[in-house]
């Protein structure tokens, strides 16, 4: 396929929106920037406003404060069919009334392409998402992910400058997720398309994002790379959504360390205040360990997390910490933890 | 070496089972009068059993010299009530499933109504609210139409309103598509079910209608089911079944006939 001629930049200029009726504002003050041919995956839990966002840039609804610019040029004023957008909805919304072929040509015919044009980009897109063997089948005979490529060589057909995916994954099964997820990644970079992906899953978010954007109640809680997203989250509930990280208190010691319980000291990734002898921290399941060693906890739950275990065990300070083990631990034994090689501390408040 | 399964028939699920029977008995029963009717419609004389003397065209031949007529009207009626029905129904329709606003339910509920009035009642309101449009058949018409909306409409808001046609419409939308190649491209093909449904629903109802036109008929204007009254009262009863069985192959064609237009596809609307 040929990538698009100039790839698109998003500008979201303090955009609000409440849906008719509501009192609650679905997002607010949304303020961020997506570069051209970059492809930044839109984090959250359930009803934090992720669709919303995409069904702003789409055209479906109409924010009621704010900007948004497509290569520096405000879009708000325009209709849906004029802005040139590739929309896949978390149902796919094929048209069952076409065939495969009739979907993805659905959009040229639209914009008046004629036959020649139209079977030749059919024929690009079909062979872009692997489903040219699929071009005269009803889409009601497709599976799961035979129907998610239909439905992305549809948007991609008519050469959108962005392309918005919302949950694309969350109709098939979790097997099929992950084995699709790197498959449907590298079609998007093959495509050269600035994407707007929308999940519930931080996992996916982490595998395939340039840039992730975590919302939570409508508004932006970070928006950073995976890596910082995983190592500097900028809050507890970043921290505990992206890595299911647990906040603590812990006390300032000296040459940039702090002390999370009596015996329990751990380097931090930047300077500590100043000002403050108690700092907040995160900690992942993965920074500390089992080790003889180390401080005593007391096991308060365990969870199997496939080939380890999710481990929470109750410090002397009574601060609950998590971390993974090779075998399950009862409830109520003692065991002792340590941290794990080369670890510093993430802290929150600077 | 794997052995071989022992093959497993489903088993048939026990309510589609009570389903499809009472499906069959209700079809016999409304059925079961039609061979009936031809036998009586084909015996020279019904007094003296069936077929007795011999089997006779001579009742359908006359029967449809007497009705046809008045079929070809209530044909004309139909259609011209069809048309209205699109022409008023389908933007009510659209206006219900789509649009929220101030006297939305009400006015969802007065489209409703006529189905609750009895023919007589409606016929006779009519009578006294409009007397002078009786005499050149507008009263027939807006008594056949207010019959029929309420199942033109009821057939065709909730497939207008369904998300999923929504969300089509939606997509079509960022894919190039403006409100009327929305309307044409997305919106008739999903509908095109319930849009058939309804269409056969009007053009039948109509053509069968007898209560509102009895009252509303005028002596050049007298839809087909009127004429089928007097017939049944006033002739013998060879006569009245062969205009019956006249009525029905008039009627039952025209049903197929939409509904193969449709590609069979009523029965999912």
């Amino acid at each position: 396929m040929n990538k698009p001629s100039k790839a698109t930049s998003i500008d979201f200029e303090n955009i609000t929106f409440a849906y008719p009726g509501s009192s609650v504002a679905a997002v607010t003050d949304i303020t961020l920037s997506v570069r051209p041919a970059e492809l930044v995956v839109v984090v959250g839990p359930s009803g934090c406003g992720k669709s919303t966002l995409l069904r702003i840039v789409a055209g479906l609804v109409q924010p009621s404060r704010g900007r948004l610019l497509l290569d520096g040029s405000d879009t708000l004023k325009l209709p849906p069919e004029k802005r040139r957008i590739g929309w896949v909805p978390q149902s796919y919304a094929l048209f069952d009334h076409l065939d495969v072929s009739g979907n993805v040509a659905f959009g040229l015919r639209m914009q008046g392409a004629n036959r020649e044009q139209r079977d030749r980009r059919v024929q690009e897109m079909l062979d872009l998402c692997r489903i040219s063997q699929f071009a005269h089948r009803p889409v009601s005979e497709l599976s799961g992910g035979q129907r998610q490529r239909v439905a992305i060589a549809r948007a991609l057909a008519t050469d959108p400058r962005v392309l918005l995916l919302d949950e694309p994954l969350a109709a098939l099964d979790p097997q099929l997720r992950v084995a699709l997820r790197a498959d449907l990644e590298a079609l998007l970079r093959r495509s050269g398309v600035t994407t707007l992906f929308v999940t519930h899953d931080q996992s996916e978010a982490l595998a395939i994002a340039d840039r992730v954007v975590v919302l939570r109640d409508g508004r932006i809680e970070q928006y950073d790379t995976p890596e910082r997203l995983w190592t500097q989250p900028a809050n507890a509930f970043v921290a505990e959504f992206v890595s299911r990280a647990i906040t603590l208190k812990a006390r300032c010691r000296p040459e940039g360390t702090v002390e999370l319980a009596p015996g329990l000291i751990a380097p931090v990734n930047q300077a500590l205040p100043s000002d403050r002898d108690i700092v907040t921290l995160t900690v992942r399941p993965t920074d500390l360990m089992l080790d003889p060693e180390g401080v005593a906890v007391e096991v308060t739950g365990c969870e199997y997390a496939g080939g380890t275990y999710t481990v929470f065990g109750r410090l002397a300070t009574g601060a609950v910490v998590s971390f993974l083990a090779d075998a399950r631990l009862p409830i109520g034994e003692r065991a002792r933890v340590g941290l794990r090689h080369g670890t510093r501390l993430n802290v929150l408040d600077q | 070496m794997a052995a071989s399964l022992p093959s497993q028939k489903a088993r048939p699920d026990p309510v589609q089972q009570v389903g499809a029977t009472f499906a069959w008995v209700t079809a016999l029963i409304c059925l079961a009068p039609i061979p009936l009717v031809v036998i009586v419609a084909t015996t020279r004389n019904w007094a003296d059993g069936f077929w007795a003397g011999g089997i006779t065209m001579r009742w359908l031949a006359e029967g449809w010299q007497q009705i046809s007529p008045y079929a070809w009207f209530s044909l004309r009626l139909a259609v011209l009530i069809l048309v209205l029905d699109v022409l008023v129904g389908l933007p009510t329709a659209w206006l219900i499933a789509r649009y929220d606003f101030p006297g939305r339910q009400l006015l969802s509920a007065l489209t409703m109504v006529p189905i609750a009035i009895p023919g007589i009642a409606m016929a006779l309101a009519l009578i006294l609210a409009y007397p002078a449009m009786r005499g050149d058949g507008r009263l027939l018409v807006a008594g056949h139409l207010l019959y029929t909306l309420p199942f033109f409409v009821g057939a065709l808001v909730a497939p207008l309103s369904h998300p999923r046609l929504r969300e089509l419409e939606a997509v079509a939308a960022t894919l190039g598509a403006g409100t009327v190649k929305r309307l044409l491209f997305v919106v008739l093909p999903q509908v095109r079910g319930a849009l058939l449904a309804a269409t056969i629903m009007v053009v039948t109802l109509s053509m069968g209608e007898f209560n509102v036109s009895f009252f509303l008929f005028t002596p050049s204007l007298k839809p087909l089911p009127v004429e089928l009254y007097s017939a049944y009262i006033t002739g013998r009863v060879e006569q009245a079944a062969a205009i019956t069985l006249c009525f029905l192959l008039f009627v039952i064609p025209a049903t197929i006939a939409l509904e193969r237009l449709g590609g069979g596809r009523v029965g999912q609307a």
